[in-house]
Protein backbone atom coordinates (compact mmCIF):
# COMPACT_ATOMS: atom_id res chain seq x y z
CA UNK A 1 0.00 0.00 0.00
CA UNK A 2 2.95 2.46 0.84
CA UNK A 3 4.45 1.68 -2.70
CA UNK A 4 1.22 2.24 -4.08
CA UNK A 5 1.03 5.49 -2.69
CA UNK A 6 4.83 6.71 -3.36
CA UNK A 7 4.03 5.74 -7.05
CA UNK A 8 1.14 8.27 -7.44
CA UNK A 9 3.13 10.53 -5.58
CA UNK A 10 5.65 10.29 -8.66
CA UNK A 11 3.62 10.17 -11.37
CA UNK A 12 1.30 12.79 -9.88
CA UNK A 13 2.43 15.88 -12.56
CA UNK A 14 1.66 12.88 -15.14
CA UNK A 15 -1.94 12.36 -13.76
CA UNK A 16 -3.18 16.25 -13.44
CA UNK A 17 -1.76 16.03 -16.85
CA UNK A 18 -3.75 12.99 -18.29
CA UNK A 19 -6.85 14.61 -16.16
CA UNK A 20 -6.59 17.95 -18.06
CA UNK A 21 -6.23 16.55 -21.48
CA UNK A 22 -9.17 14.45 -20.54
CA UNK A 23 -11.02 17.51 -20.32
CA UNK A 24 -10.14 19.22 -23.22
CA UNK A 25 -11.16 16.57 -25.45
CA UNK A 26 -14.94 16.51 -23.54
CA UNK A 27 -14.83 20.11 -25.09
CA UNK A 28 -13.14 19.44 -28.36
CA UNK A 29 -15.48 16.44 -28.97
CA UNK A 30 -18.65 18.31 -28.40
CA UNK A 31 -17.62 20.94 -30.37
CA UNK A 32 -16.52 19.02 -33.71
CA UNK A 33 -20.30 18.01 -34.14
CA UNK A 34 -22.04 20.44 -35.36
CA UNK A 35 -25.36 19.51 -34.17
CA UNK A 36 -24.05 19.65 -30.73
CA UNK A 37 -24.58 22.81 -28.49
CA UNK A 38 -20.73 24.29 -28.26
CA UNK A 39 -19.86 26.78 -25.77
CA UNK A 40 -16.39 27.85 -26.72
CA UNK A 41 -16.71 29.69 -29.82
CA UNK A 42 -16.76 33.57 -30.54
CA UNK A 43 -20.83 33.65 -30.53
CA UNK A 44 -20.47 34.10 -26.79
CA UNK A 45 -21.22 37.89 -26.11
CA UNK A 46 -17.47 38.28 -24.56
CA UNK A 47 -15.64 37.64 -27.41
CA UNK A 48 -18.49 39.05 -30.21
CA UNK A 49 -17.88 42.59 -28.46
CA UNK A 50 -14.26 42.15 -29.14
CA UNK A 51 -14.96 41.08 -32.55
CA UNK A 52 -17.68 44.22 -33.71
CA UNK A 53 -15.05 46.83 -32.77
CA UNK A 54 -12.14 45.42 -34.58
CA UNK A 55 -14.45 45.00 -37.31
CA UNK A 56 -15.88 48.83 -36.99
CA UNK A 57 -12.08 49.84 -37.62
CA UNK A 58 -11.18 47.32 -40.60
CA UNK A 59 -14.62 48.32 -42.49
CA UNK A 60 -13.18 51.43 -43.50
CA UNK A 61 -10.19 49.66 -45.44
CA UNK A 62 -12.70 47.59 -47.35
CA UNK A 63 -14.96 49.56 -48.43
CA UNK A 64 -14.49 50.17 -52.28
CA UNK A 65 -14.14 46.07 -52.29
CA UNK A 66 -18.09 46.06 -50.84
CA UNK A 67 -18.89 49.19 -52.80
CA UNK A 68 -17.74 47.25 -55.98
CA UNK A 69 -20.08 44.04 -55.17
CA UNK A 70 -23.04 45.84 -53.91
CA UNK A 71 -23.12 47.89 -57.10
CA UNK A 72 -22.79 44.51 -59.53
CA UNK A 73 -26.08 43.26 -57.15
CA UNK A 74 -27.84 46.67 -57.39
CA UNK A 75 -27.23 46.60 -61.52
CA UNK A 76 -28.86 42.98 -61.40
CA UNK A 77 -32.08 43.47 -59.42
CA UNK A 78 -32.49 46.60 -61.74
CA UNK A 79 -32.93 44.19 -64.00
CA UNK A 80 -35.31 42.42 -62.77
CA UNK A 81 -37.36 45.25 -61.87
CA UNK A 82 -40.79 45.18 -63.36
CA UNK A 83 -40.67 48.71 -65.45
CA UNK A 84 -37.66 46.22 -68.02
CA UNK A 85 -40.71 44.06 -69.11
CA UNK A 86 -42.64 44.91 -72.10
CA UNK A 87 -46.00 43.48 -73.02
CA UNK A 88 -45.24 40.65 -75.48
CA UNK A 89 -48.84 40.79 -76.65
CA UNK A 90 -52.35 41.90 -75.30
CA UNK A 91 -53.30 38.21 -76.39
CA UNK A 92 -51.25 36.56 -73.68
CA UNK A 93 -52.93 35.48 -70.15
CA UNK A 94 -52.17 37.17 -67.52
CA UNK A 95 -50.70 34.66 -64.36
CA UNK A 96 -52.57 35.74 -61.04
CA UNK A 97 -49.70 37.05 -58.55
CA UNK A 98 -51.24 35.40 -55.86
CA UNK A 99 -50.02 31.43 -57.38
CA UNK A 100 -46.75 32.64 -56.30
CA UNK A 101 -46.12 32.34 -52.49
CA UNK A 102 -42.95 33.39 -50.56
CA UNK A 103 -40.86 30.67 -49.52
CA UNK A 104 -37.26 31.86 -48.45
CA UNK A 105 -36.54 35.06 -46.61
CA UNK A 106 -33.37 36.67 -46.10
CA UNK A 107 -31.82 38.63 -43.63
CA UNK A 108 -28.47 40.86 -43.73
CA UNK A 109 -25.77 40.53 -41.83
CA UNK A 110 -22.44 41.49 -41.63
CA UNK A 111 -19.24 39.33 -41.04
CA UNK A 112 -17.53 40.76 -37.73
CA UNK A 113 -14.78 37.87 -37.53
CA UNK A 114 -13.31 35.40 -40.64
CA UNK A 115 -10.78 32.87 -40.40
CA UNK A 116 -9.29 31.61 -43.34
CA UNK A 117 -6.38 29.76 -41.93
CA UNK A 118 -7.76 26.48 -40.61
CA UNK A 119 -9.28 23.45 -41.60
CA UNK A 120 -12.53 24.24 -40.10
CA UNK A 121 -13.09 27.67 -40.90
CA UNK A 122 -15.84 29.26 -38.56
CA UNK A 123 -17.08 33.22 -39.39
CA UNK A 124 -18.84 35.04 -37.11
CA UNK A 125 -21.86 37.61 -38.12
CA UNK A 126 -23.71 40.30 -36.23
CA UNK A 127 -27.34 39.11 -35.61
CA UNK A 128 -28.16 36.24 -33.71
CA UNK A 129 -31.80 35.38 -31.57
CA UNK A 130 -32.77 39.15 -31.60
CA UNK A 131 -33.49 38.79 -35.60
CA UNK A 132 -35.04 35.27 -35.03
CA UNK A 133 -31.99 33.68 -36.49
CA UNK A 134 -31.89 29.72 -35.90
CA UNK A 135 -29.30 26.80 -36.08
CA UNK A 136 -28.78 25.07 -39.54
CA UNK A 137 -30.37 28.33 -41.80
CA UNK A 138 -28.18 28.47 -44.66
CA UNK A 139 -26.03 31.80 -45.51
CA UNK A 140 -25.61 33.01 -48.98
CA UNK A 141 -23.63 36.16 -50.19
CA UNK A 142 -24.59 38.03 -53.38
CA UNK A 143 -22.47 35.83 -55.72
CA UNK A 144 -22.84 32.37 -54.07
CA UNK A 145 -23.18 30.10 -51.03
CA UNK A 146 -21.15 30.58 -47.96
CA UNK A 147 -22.18 28.18 -44.99
CA UNK A 148 -25.08 27.14 -42.66
CA UNK A 149 -25.69 28.90 -38.82
CA UNK A 150 -23.65 26.87 -36.30
CA UNK A 151 -24.43 28.12 -33.20
CA UNK A 152 -26.65 31.22 -32.07
CA UNK A 153 -26.58 33.75 -29.14
CA UNK A 154 -28.62 36.54 -28.29
CA UNK A 155 -26.83 38.99 -30.72
CA UNK A 156 -24.28 36.90 -32.88
CA UNK A 157 -24.09 33.59 -34.37
CA UNK A 158 -21.19 31.12 -35.85
CA UNK A 159 -21.57 29.92 -39.30
CA UNK A 160 -19.93 26.58 -40.64
CA UNK A 161 -18.34 28.15 -43.88
CA UNK A 162 -17.64 26.11 -47.08
CA UNK A 163 -14.39 25.93 -46.08
CA UNK A 164 -14.58 23.12 -43.18
CA UNK A 165 -14.12 20.20 -43.59
CA UNK A 166 -17.12 19.31 -41.77
CA UNK A 167 -19.54 21.16 -44.60
CA UNK A 168 -21.08 18.91 -46.88
CA UNK A 169 -24.16 20.13 -49.24
CA UNK A 170 -25.89 17.99 -52.73
CA UNK A 171 -25.27 20.35 -55.25
CA UNK A 172 -26.08 19.48 -59.10
CA UNK A 173 -24.62 21.23 -62.38
CA UNK A 174 -26.34 24.13 -63.38
CA UNK A 175 -29.60 23.31 -66.16
CA UNK A 176 -29.07 19.32 -65.17
CA UNK A 177 -30.08 16.88 -62.09
CA UNK A 178 -27.57 14.93 -61.63
CA UNK A 179 -26.63 15.30 -58.13
CA UNK A 180 -23.63 15.03 -55.89
CA UNK A 181 -21.83 16.21 -52.68
CA UNK A 182 -19.68 19.33 -52.13
CA UNK A 183 -17.24 19.10 -49.77
CA UNK A 184 -14.01 20.22 -48.96
CA UNK A 185 -10.98 18.01 -49.41
CA UNK A 186 -7.88 17.81 -47.10
CA UNK A 187 -6.15 19.12 -50.19
CA UNK A 188 -8.41 22.04 -51.18
CA UNK A 189 -7.08 25.40 -50.42
CA UNK A 190 -9.10 28.53 -50.19
CA UNK A 191 -11.57 29.22 -52.32
CA UNK A 192 -11.25 25.85 -53.82
CA UNK A 193 -13.60 22.88 -53.34
CA UNK A 194 -14.54 19.37 -54.48
CA UNK A 195 -17.70 17.45 -55.67
CA UNK A 196 -18.32 13.75 -55.56
CA UNK A 197 -21.25 11.41 -56.45
CA UNK A 198 -21.76 12.51 -59.94
CA UNK A 199 -21.85 9.87 -62.49
CA UNK A 200 -19.36 10.10 -65.80
CA UNK A 201 -21.71 9.26 -68.38
CA UNK A 202 -22.66 12.60 -67.37
CA UNK A 203 -20.42 15.22 -69.46
CA UNK A 204 -19.09 18.05 -67.48
CA UNK A 205 -16.33 20.53 -69.16
CA UNK A 206 -14.31 22.52 -67.26
CA UNK A 207 -16.02 26.11 -67.35
CA UNK A 208 -19.62 24.62 -66.10
CA UNK A 209 -21.07 26.18 -63.29
CA UNK A 210 -22.30 24.25 -60.12
CA UNK A 211 -25.38 25.51 -58.33
CA UNK A 212 -27.20 24.12 -54.81
CA UNK A 213 -30.32 21.38 -55.24
CA UNK A 214 -32.20 23.31 -52.69
CA UNK A 215 -33.32 19.62 -51.65
CA UNK A 216 -32.17 19.80 -47.82
CA UNK A 217 -33.90 23.29 -47.36
CA UNK A 218 -30.52 25.08 -46.24
CA UNK A 219 -30.31 26.86 -49.31
CA UNK A 220 -32.73 27.99 -52.44
CA UNK A 221 -32.35 26.32 -55.53
CA UNK A 222 -30.42 27.61 -58.02
CA UNK A 223 -28.14 29.25 -55.95
CA UNK A 224 -24.55 29.57 -57.52
CA UNK A 225 -22.10 27.65 -55.70
CA UNK A 226 -18.89 28.07 -58.23
CA UNK A 227 -17.31 26.80 -61.21
CA UNK A 228 -15.74 23.90 -62.36
CA UNK A 229 -11.62 23.83 -62.74
CA UNK A 230 -10.76 20.72 -63.25
CA UNK A 231 -12.70 17.29 -64.40
CA UNK A 232 -10.69 13.91 -62.59
CA UNK A 233 -11.93 10.61 -61.52
CA UNK A 234 -13.29 9.46 -57.80
CA UNK A 235 -10.76 6.41 -57.34
CA UNK A 236 -12.86 3.02 -57.59
CA UNK A 237 -15.87 4.22 -58.58
CA UNK A 238 -17.78 5.33 -61.98
CA UNK A 239 -18.13 8.66 -60.88
CA UNK A 240 -16.29 12.28 -61.30
CA UNK A 241 -14.71 14.35 -58.80
CA UNK A 242 -14.60 18.01 -59.76
CA UNK A 243 -12.67 20.64 -58.28
CA UNK A 244 -14.62 23.98 -58.35
CA UNK A 245 -13.61 27.32 -57.81
CA UNK A 246 -16.36 29.00 -55.15
CA UNK A 247 -18.05 32.05 -56.55
CA UNK A 248 -17.42 33.56 -53.05
CA UNK A 249 -14.29 35.04 -52.73
CA UNK A 250 -13.78 33.83 -48.84
CA UNK A 251 -10.96 36.32 -48.22
CA UNK A 252 -13.30 39.02 -48.57
CA UNK A 253 -15.94 38.28 -47.38
CA UNK A 254 -18.18 40.94 -45.85
CA UNK A 255 -22.00 41.23 -46.40
CA UNK A 256 -24.17 37.84 -46.38
CA UNK A 257 -27.90 37.24 -46.34
CA UNK A 258 -28.87 34.46 -43.80
CA UNK A 259 -31.42 32.26 -45.75
CA UNK A 260 -34.82 31.97 -43.51
CA UNK A 261 -37.07 28.98 -44.86
CA UNK A 262 -40.40 29.30 -43.87
CA UNK A 263 -41.45 25.98 -44.64
CA UNK A 264 -38.60 24.30 -42.91
CA UNK A 265 -39.86 22.79 -40.15
CA UNK A 266 -42.74 21.36 -42.45
CA UNK A 267 -40.20 19.30 -44.18
CA UNK A 268 -38.20 18.46 -41.63
CA UNK A 269 -41.60 17.41 -39.70
CA UNK A 270 -42.56 15.15 -42.58
CA UNK A 271 -38.27 13.10 -43.68
CA UNK A 272 -38.26 13.01 -39.65
CA UNK A 273 -41.88 10.52 -40.44
CA UNK A 274 -40.34 8.97 -43.30
CA UNK A 275 -37.42 8.09 -41.19
CA UNK A 276 -39.41 6.36 -38.35
CA UNK B 1 1.91 40.95 -5.67
CA UNK B 2 3.61 42.73 -8.28
CA UNK B 3 4.46 39.55 -10.06
CA UNK B 4 1.11 38.39 -10.55
CA UNK B 5 0.20 41.45 -11.90
CA UNK B 6 2.54 41.62 -14.56
CA UNK B 7 1.80 38.14 -15.12
CA UNK B 8 -2.06 39.01 -15.56
CA UNK B 9 -1.47 42.30 -17.76
CA UNK B 10 1.25 40.11 -20.18
CA UNK B 11 -1.69 37.45 -20.48
CA UNK B 12 -3.95 39.53 -21.67
CA UNK B 13 -2.01 41.65 -23.78
CA UNK B 14 -0.67 38.09 -25.56
CA UNK B 15 -4.12 36.91 -25.89
CA UNK B 16 -5.58 40.65 -27.20
CA UNK B 17 -1.90 40.40 -29.72
CA UNK B 18 -2.56 37.34 -31.28
CA UNK B 19 -6.04 37.71 -31.90
CA UNK B 20 -6.45 41.06 -33.47
CA UNK B 21 -2.62 41.63 -35.10
CA UNK B 22 -0.99 38.66 -35.58
CA UNK B 23 -4.16 36.48 -36.63
CA UNK B 24 -4.92 39.09 -39.34
CA UNK B 25 -1.66 39.09 -41.26
CA UNK B 26 -1.52 36.85 -44.02
CA UNK B 27 1.51 35.35 -45.74
CA UNK B 28 0.35 34.85 -48.82
CA UNK B 29 0.80 31.16 -50.49
CA UNK B 30 2.25 30.21 -47.27
CA UNK B 31 -0.56 30.52 -45.51
CA UNK B 32 -1.52 26.95 -45.55
CA UNK B 33 1.91 25.54 -44.00
CA UNK B 34 2.84 28.58 -41.52
CA UNK B 35 0.84 29.25 -38.04
CA UNK B 36 2.20 32.18 -36.23
CA UNK B 37 1.33 31.94 -32.10
CA UNK B 38 2.85 34.41 -30.47
CA UNK B 39 0.62 33.96 -26.91
CA UNK B 40 2.78 30.91 -26.05
CA UNK B 41 5.54 33.66 -24.97
CA UNK B 42 3.76 33.74 -21.61
CA UNK B 43 4.43 29.92 -20.87
CA UNK B 44 8.07 30.33 -21.78
CA UNK B 45 8.40 33.64 -19.91
CA UNK B 46 6.36 31.68 -16.45
CA UNK B 47 8.26 32.20 -13.48
CA UNK B 48 10.02 28.79 -12.38
CA UNK B 49 9.81 29.37 -9.09
CA UNK B 50 6.20 28.71 -9.18
CA UNK B 51 4.53 25.42 -8.80
CA UNK B 52 4.44 23.52 -11.96
CA UNK B 53 1.00 21.71 -10.90
CA UNK B 54 -0.20 25.90 -11.06
CA UNK B 55 1.54 25.91 -14.86
CA UNK B 56 -0.69 23.45 -16.29
CA UNK B 57 -3.51 25.03 -15.13
CA UNK B 58 -2.72 28.50 -16.38
CA UNK B 59 -1.79 26.96 -19.34
CA UNK B 60 -5.43 25.74 -19.68
CA UNK B 61 -6.90 28.83 -19.21
CA UNK B 62 -4.76 30.20 -21.55
CA UNK B 63 -5.73 27.98 -24.42
CA UNK B 64 -9.22 27.96 -23.38
CA UNK B 65 -9.16 31.91 -23.85
CA UNK B 66 -7.64 31.62 -27.10
CA UNK B 67 -10.15 29.03 -28.17
CA UNK B 68 -13.09 31.06 -27.32
CA UNK B 69 -12.35 33.64 -30.23
CA UNK B 70 -10.68 31.56 -32.95
CA UNK B 71 -13.52 29.39 -32.62
CA UNK B 72 -10.90 26.32 -32.51
CA UNK B 73 -13.20 24.29 -29.85
CA UNK B 74 -10.38 23.38 -27.47
CA UNK B 75 -6.97 21.83 -29.53
CA UNK B 76 -5.44 25.16 -28.86
CA UNK B 77 -5.84 24.41 -24.64
CA UNK B 78 -4.74 20.99 -24.84
CA UNK B 79 -1.58 21.98 -26.95
CA UNK B 80 -0.93 24.44 -24.25
CA UNK B 81 -1.48 21.95 -21.63
CA UNK B 82 1.06 19.20 -23.21
CA UNK B 83 3.89 22.53 -23.62
CA UNK B 84 3.35 23.28 -20.11
CA UNK B 85 3.80 19.44 -19.60
CA UNK B 86 6.71 19.29 -21.46
CA UNK B 87 8.45 22.68 -20.05
CA UNK B 88 10.26 21.31 -16.62
CA UNK B 89 11.55 18.43 -18.42
CA UNK B 90 13.17 20.73 -20.79
CA UNK B 91 14.16 22.74 -17.79
CA UNK B 92 15.86 20.48 -16.08
CA UNK B 93 18.05 19.69 -19.30
CA UNK B 94 18.47 22.85 -20.57
CA UNK B 95 19.64 24.77 -16.95
CA UNK B 96 21.73 22.05 -15.47
CA UNK B 97 24.72 24.53 -14.51
CA UNK B 98 23.46 27.43 -12.51
CA UNK B 99 20.86 27.45 -9.96
CA UNK B 100 16.87 28.50 -11.22
CA UNK B 101 15.06 29.00 -8.26
CA UNK B 102 15.19 32.41 -7.51
CA UNK B 103 14.85 33.42 -11.14
CA UNK B 104 11.56 35.15 -11.20
CA UNK B 105 11.08 34.82 -14.96
CA UNK B 106 13.04 33.26 -18.00
CA UNK B 107 13.54 35.66 -20.98
CA UNK B 108 16.09 36.66 -23.31
CA UNK B 109 17.98 38.86 -20.94
CA UNK B 110 17.88 36.17 -17.56
CA UNK B 111 18.88 33.59 -19.64
CA UNK B 112 22.15 32.46 -22.20
CA UNK B 113 20.69 33.57 -25.24
CA UNK B 114 21.54 30.38 -27.25
CA UNK B 115 20.25 28.05 -24.86
CA UNK B 116 17.13 30.18 -24.33
CA UNK B 117 16.52 30.10 -28.53
CA UNK B 118 16.93 26.74 -28.59
CA UNK B 119 14.75 26.07 -25.29
CA UNK B 120 11.72 28.08 -26.78
CA UNK B 121 12.46 26.80 -30.42
CA UNK B 122 11.94 22.80 -28.51
CA UNK B 123 8.73 23.94 -26.84
CA UNK B 124 7.07 25.89 -29.84
CA UNK B 125 7.74 22.45 -31.92
CA UNK B 126 6.34 20.10 -29.37
CA UNK B 127 3.17 22.88 -29.43
CA UNK B 128 2.71 22.99 -33.11
CA UNK B 129 3.13 19.57 -33.53
CA UNK B 130 0.57 18.24 -31.03
CA UNK B 131 -1.93 21.53 -32.59
CA UNK B 132 -1.85 20.19 -36.36
CA UNK B 133 -1.98 16.43 -35.31
CA UNK B 134 -5.64 17.32 -33.39
CA UNK B 135 -6.34 19.82 -36.12
CA UNK B 136 -5.83 16.71 -38.70
CA UNK B 137 -7.18 14.37 -35.96
CA UNK B 138 -4.61 11.52 -38.38
CA UNK B 139 -1.51 10.43 -38.68
CA UNK B 140 -1.88 9.50 -42.43
CA UNK B 141 0.11 12.77 -43.13
CA UNK B 142 2.85 12.49 -40.27
CA UNK B 143 5.29 14.58 -43.08
CA UNK B 144 3.47 17.26 -43.74
CA UNK B 145 2.38 17.66 -40.43
CA UNK B 146 6.49 17.54 -39.20
CA UNK B 147 7.34 19.93 -41.93
CA UNK B 148 4.30 22.48 -40.52
CA UNK B 149 4.91 22.36 -37.14
CA UNK B 150 9.09 23.18 -38.17
CA UNK B 151 8.60 26.27 -40.58
CA UNK B 152 5.73 27.53 -37.67
CA UNK B 153 8.31 27.06 -34.65
CA UNK B 154 11.31 28.62 -36.37
CA UNK B 155 8.58 31.48 -37.19
CA UNK B 156 7.42 32.24 -34.20
CA UNK B 157 9.93 31.60 -31.80
CA UNK B 158 11.81 34.25 -33.69
CA UNK B 159 9.15 36.59 -33.52
CA UNK B 160 9.06 35.65 -29.63
CA UNK B 161 12.92 36.12 -29.32
CA UNK B 162 12.51 39.78 -31.07
CA UNK B 163 9.39 40.94 -29.33
CA UNK B 164 11.35 40.18 -26.20
CA UNK B 165 14.26 41.91 -27.18
CA UNK B 166 11.94 45.23 -27.68
CA UNK B 167 9.16 44.87 -25.13
CA UNK B 168 11.38 43.03 -22.19
CA UNK B 169 13.00 46.08 -20.37
CA UNK B 170 16.80 44.96 -19.70
CA UNK B 171 17.11 44.62 -15.76
CA UNK B 172 20.04 45.90 -14.11
CA UNK B 173 23.42 44.94 -13.40
CA UNK B 174 23.45 44.11 -9.24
Amino acid sequence: MKNLFLFFNKVKFFMLFIFLQIIVFKIIISNSSYQQASYLNSSASFSGWFYTQSKSIKDYFGLKEVNKTLAIQNASLKQESFHNYTIVSENEILIDKEIYKKKYLFQPSVVIQNSTRSRKNILTLDVGKNKKISKEMGVVASTGIVGFVKDVSQHYSTVLSLMNTDFNVPVVPMNDSCEGTLYWDKQDGINQVSVKGIPNYFKIKVGDTIVTQGGSGFFPPNERVGTVTEVLKESGSNNHLLKLKTSVDFYALNNVFIVKNIYKEELDSLQQTIDE
Amino acid sequence: MRLLLINIIRFSVLVFLQIFVVNQMSLGFLNPYISIVVYISFLFTFPVNISKYILLLVALFLGLAVDMFQNTGGIHASACVFLAFVRPFLLRRLQSDSPIDDIQELNVYTEDLQKYIMYCFLLAFSFFTWLFLLEEFSFSRIPLIILKAILSSIVSTSLIILGQFLLIRKPKKQ
